[in-house]
């Protein structure tokens, strides 16, 4: 077997992978990748409309930058690289609002409009487009980003409250009052239809 | 049709416990399960955590391609595989940071020790090395004595010449001066010794030549100084034959004294 094929399936775990990431071992970065990249791009996508890719990439490549100085599993993993996702969306946040115009992509803005009739389009289409965009429109950004944080991300209560610089406590208030609020909306919907 | 007194059974309706949020935010409560008014909420949540679309991976070759790339970089000295680099790196930073601690209490200290540093400095490290029993003149300590020590020093001491200055400008500058320490004072022409005083001897030519100058009206001035001194002025007389006692011009610059 030569050094760069990857073990097989059986025999890995997540350390081993890390190592051989670490090395620049192809077949260890792929497989961090499609564990990582695609939530960060739907996480991005969720409370960005604009630039996600770029977002995406400079993360992914501050992800295998990091992975020299990273200690953890895989969640630790997981949250390591929502920190750096979220500090490259306020980053970006902050030098576009030193900008006088800031460009946003019009299917974007279709998307996030108004939700229309919530219960029919809950009923044919519960796609994960709609259901983000539901968060989205429907939340405040502090409960929309703590939900889809948890949800996408796959994070627990602690690694969320770290990545947005609250307390665990506050976080469970803003995860409860968030799907509360859903739940609310989404049944006045069903009973004014 | 609700009426507005609806809303605290509402509340109480959608009340959830931390076990129950936790599963319904992990998208592991299905949907017919749910508590009481989170059917839909369930349904969304797990909406949301299903697997992505396949663009999501589209440019997965050349993210990793540039990943490897990225990694390759690296030296293989920072390779973090035993931590060993990091482990050298950090010790190599300690050494040289003691060097530079060392090499600045040696070099303050010495300067401290001269008395060169600025007051308010000079001042700071004769406190730190008094405490320690270790005297460092602060700024206020002077290496010379007082003028008037000086000044007694030059009326009473019996050394002549440069001797005598070299003495004198010593006890000004607590030790420091050099004075007759170096080069010769040997400028007068008739006198022998390096110690003696630059100054040419009057002659007794000069005798004569006052007398012939003056018509020998000098020899008047000088019976006129013996009668009215009753015969000291003769003394004057002889001992301007012989070198007066002339303070010795020292080689270096004339010292100050506070």
């Amino acid at each position: 077997m030569k050094r760069s094929d990857p073990p097989p399936q059986s025999d890995r775990d997540f350390e081993a992978v890390l190592v051989a990431a670490r090395s620049g071992q192809g077949w260890a970065l792929a497989e961090l990748y499609r564990a990582l990249y695609p939530r960060i791009v739907r996480y991005l996508r969720a409370v960005e409309l604009t630039e996600t890719e770029d977002l995406a990439s400079d993360t992914w490549l501050d992800v295998v930058h990091g992975l020299e100085r990273f200690r953890g599993d895989e969640a630790g993993l997981r949250a390591f690289s929502f920190t750096i996702a979220r500090r490259r969306l306020l980053d970006l946040r902050r030098r576009r609002s030193r900008r006088r115009t800031e460009p946003r992509d019009p299917q974007g803005l279709i998307k996030a409009g108004p939700t229309g009739n919530v219960e029919e389009e809950a009923l044919s289409s519960l796609g994960r487009d709609w259901a983000i965009n539901l968060i989205t429109s429907s939340l405040t950004s502090e409960q929309a980003d703590v939900v889809l944080l948890r949800v996408i991300g796959d994070l627990d209560v602690e690694a969320v409250a770290k990545i947005v610089g609250k307390r665990p406590g506050t976080v469970r208030v803003l995860h409860h009052r968030a799907l509360r609020r859903l739940a609310r909306i989404l049944q006045r919907e069903g009973v004014t239809r | 049709m609700t009426d507005w007194n609806d809303l605290p059974d509402e509340m109480r309706r959608l009340r959830l416990d931390k076990g129950t949020l936790d599963r319904l935010l992990a998208g592991g409560v299905d949907p017919d399960d749910a508590p009481p008014g989170y059917s839909e909420v369930a349904r969304v949540l797990q909406a949301v955590v299903t697997a992505g679309d396949h663009d999501e991976l589209d440019q997965e070759a050349a993210h990793v391609a540039l990943a490897m790339k990225l990694v390759k970089q690296r030296s293989p000295a920072s390779t973090p595989s035993d931590g060993r680099s990091r482990k050298m790196s950090r010790n190599r930073r300690m050494k040289v940071g003691g060097l530079v601690v060392v090499g600045a209490l040696v070099g303050s200290t010495g300067l401290a020790a001269a008395g060169v540093l600025p007051d308010a400095a000079q001042d700071a490290v004769s406190n730190v090395f008094d405490r320690v029993g270790i005297t460092i003149p602060s700024s206020g300590d002077h290496p010379a004595i007082s003028g008037d020590e000086v000044s007694g020093i030059a009326t009473t001491t019996d050394a002549t010449g440069a001797d005598k200055g070299a003495e004198i400008s010593s006890a000004a500058s607590g030790g420091m001066s050099q004075a007759g320490q170096h080069g010769s004072a040997g400028a007068g022409t008739d006198v022998e010794g390096a110690d003696v005083a630059p100054v040419p001897v009057p002659n007794e030519g000069g005798t004569g030549t006052a007398d012939t100058a003056s018509d020998g009206a000098s020899e008047v001035g000088t019976s006129t100084a013996d009668e009215d001194s009753a015969g000291h002025s003769s003394s004057g007389s002889e001992n301007a034959s012989v070198a007066p006692p002339v303070p010795a011009v020292a080689s270096d610059p004339p010292v100050h004294v506070p």
